[in-house]
């Protein structure tokens, strides 16, 4: 825990000057913000640990206001809200097993899959024989998330992305 | 196999520096009954039988018997052992080279040491500064004369360290994270430290009437490679300070 908030170790760098007191210096990435900070601490200073735990969850629907997932071990449900979920929500399909992060019994952030296989609801009509071509299009998914496909794709068609990219891979079968 | 063929060489460039200045090569004990008196280092601890021994955190303390008991001008090339060191610089156990010139003074032995460092890696630029000019230059204070107060404001200004510092760990800190980053390529001689960073070396009033140690690290590329003093001769100095 680092000024309130939940932190994990990005790097460490033991500082010793020839005599005298060592220091550590840690790269750090705030869980809650995201943000990646520095901070120097004396060798051997104690921190107050975190309760956070990655656990893998699978989500299960949306009611408007927070996103339900659950541990399929357990069956416990939990439910992040638009803060935890964030950019992931683009990418959440029904049945997805994802990553959630709890802090304290809670979630704090979400991770989706790095592939999502979802369908086109919108775009604009392809021309026929267009495949050799280059050059894509806006594709509207049933998430909503936006993305560029090749321009023979349309709306129906399954496509794979990363999502971390947000980048076609493929066409797939659901 | 090439640094271990280069390790072998600088162990013989070293043996020969020595051997050629007639300074006597000492085999001491890296395993003894007591350990240092540093509140920063923590020595090892190995156990035979019920007694408790220390892995040495250098030869320091052997090295002074010998030379109270008259043996001279003495070197070793051996290992030192410190607990929670560990680092992209820093190894439990590591080598040391330690000598000791007697007679010498600090100049004598810093010009000494860039002699040998020459042997080794020669045609390194040279410069050399006190403590409080590189101080003055990197950080516009006076390290002899600053407020405790007003180097912690600069240790938040200028490292990521949040809280209250002592006026030395504050100093040692800046140096480390402000001052040695800055420092010019090739070889740093960096000499009189503040008298509270002077562990066991003689302290004298400088030109401005500072107490100062005389007291040296020699850098290379920003890296701390020694630390040499003109040692504390004074049997009831000696005792006041192992007392403190």
């Amino acid at each position: 825990m680092l000024d309130g908030d939940p932190c994990s170790i990005v790097d460490v760098e033991f500082v010793k000057p020839g005599k005298g007191q060592a220091f550590t210096r840690v790269k750090v990435k705030n869980l809650s913000t995201g943000r990646v900070w520095e901070r120097t601490f004396k060798s051997g200073e104690s921190l107050e640990s975190a309760d956070v735990m990655d656990t893998e969850m699978q989500y299960l629907y949306n009611d408007g206001e927070f996103w339900h997932f659950m541990d399929p071990n357990s069956f416990e449900q939990a439910q992040a809200d638009q803060n935890a979920v964030g950019d992931a929500a683009q990418w959440l399909k029904e049945q997805d097993t994802c990553v959630v992060t709890m802090y304290n019994g809670s979630p704090l952030s979400v991770t989706p899959p790095n592939h999502v296989v979802l369908e086109i609801v919108d775009t604009d009509p392809g021309v026929r024989g267009d495949t050799a071509q280059g050059g894509n299009k806006p594709a509207t998914l049933n998430t909503g998330a936006v993305v560029k496909v090749p321009l023979f794709l349309e709306i129906g068609d399954i496509v794979k992305v990363d999502t971390r990219t947000a980048e076609y891979l493929g066409r797939a079968k659901d | 196999m090439k640094y271990i063929a280069e390790r072998a060489r600088l162990y013989r460039q070293i043996r020969d520096f020595f051997a050629a200045r007639h300074v006597l090569e000492v085999d001491v004990p890296t395993v003894g009954r007591t350990a240092a008196l540093d509140p920063n280092l923590e020595a090892l601890q190995v156990v035979s039988g019920k007694q408790t021994y220390y892995l040495q955190t250098s030869p320091e303390y052997f090295h002074k018997r010998l030379l109270s008991a008259g043996y001279g001008s003495i070197y070793s090339l051996t290992r030192a052992y410190r607990q929670g060191e560990q680092g992209r610089l820093h190894n439990p156990e590591f080598a040391i080279l330690e000598w000791y010139q007697v007679g010498f003074t600090m100049q004598d032995l810093i010009d000494e040491t860039l002699s040998l460092l020459d042997g080794i890696k020669p045609d390194l630029s040279i410069t050399q500064n006190s403590y409080a000019e590189l101080f003055e230059e990197h950080l516009g204070i006076n390290p002899h004369q600053v407020s405790t107060a007003e180097v912690n404001h600069l240790v938040e200004k200028h490292t990521s360290y949040r809280g209250e510092l002592s006026l030395d760990s504050a100093l040692e800190l800046l140096f480390s994270q402000a001052v040695e980053p800055r420092l010019p390529t090739g070889i740093q001689v960096v000499t009189h430290y503040p008298s509270g960073q002077a562990a066991m070396a003689r302290r004298i009033e400088d030109a401005c009437g500072y107490s100062v140690a005389l007291r040296f690290e020699i850098y290379l590329e920003g890296v701390e490679l020694a630390n040499g003093y003109e040692e504390l001769t004074d049997p009831d100095e000696q005792r006041n300070r192992f007392e403190q």
